[in-house]
């Protein structure tokens, strides 16, 4: 599964795009962040953060959906234009 | 028009075409952000975008501004990648029949891409990057104007 991060999360996890192994059946969103945060506690709060965004397949999406390995998912934090 | 893109822009220009565009309009505002210089030691700023998202919501941002006022011609351009100080990031211009909706329109607009349109900015400067969110002060401008 191909997982992006964008703005300062990029800078957080040092790469903009990671791969990720995921199971046949899927995963739950929450037990991505947890599997991408590792033992980093204040990474987990980020991923968890209200303001941070998980999009699929360039969607955004609410709640905790199943994802699958051939998804693909990104984690935007806040943004800001103009 | 719409446009998201990396090339440097002429807003002279940009606004001479809507005004060519909408010959019947009694009213033009346009508005032009630029990258701050007065802070002296931002030496560049980065807009990062999302290749979908960031076009999708710059362009839903549009649909809602051509919704709300009645506009006979509307320009956004708004740019991605490395900017120098004194360079235009942003240009809003709204035709309309009279002054005051060309006026809201444009101030409705920037007050939602300041903080909806999907950008992330990092000012460079000698001592290193920082991250740029959205202020308090952005969103309390985006909420004179409703839930919409």
């Amino acid at each position: 599964m191909r997982v992006s991060f964008y703005g300062k999360l990029a800078d957080v996890f040092g790469e903009s795009e990671r791969l990720v192994d995921c199971p046949r059946e899927g995963i739950e969103a929450d037990d991505l962040r947890r599997r991408l945060a590792g033992d980093d506690r204040a990474l987990l709060a980020q991923l968890f953060d209200v303001k941070v965004r998980l999009v699929v397949n360039d969607i955004i999406v609410r709640g905790v959906p199943l994802l699958r390995p051939t998804d693909e998912v990104a984690f935007l934090p806040p943004v800001s234009g103009g | 028009m719409i446009r998201i893109q990396s090339e440097a822009f002429d807003p002279a220009s940009e606004l001479a075409l809507l005004v060519a565009r909408a010959p019947a309009s009694g009213a033009v505002v346009s508005f032009v952000g630029l990258v701050r210089a007065s802070e002296g030691d931002v030496a560049a700023l980065e807009l990062q975008h999302h290749p979908v998202l960031t076009a999708a919501s710059v362009e839903a941002i549009a649909s809602a501004g051509r919704d709300r006022f009645e506009l006979d011609g509307l320009t956004v351009i708004h740019r991605f990648g490395r900017l120098s100080p004194g360079e235009p990031i942003v240009f809003v211009a709204a035709a309309a029949a009279h002054r005051r909706v060309a006026f809201d329109a444009v101030d409705y607009l920037m007050d939602r891409l300041k903080t909806e349109a999907v950008f992330w900015k990092r000012e460079h400067g000698p001592g290193g990057s920082r991250w740029v969110e959205a202020r308090d002060k952005d969103y309390d401008d985006h909420s004179r104007w409703g839930n919409a």
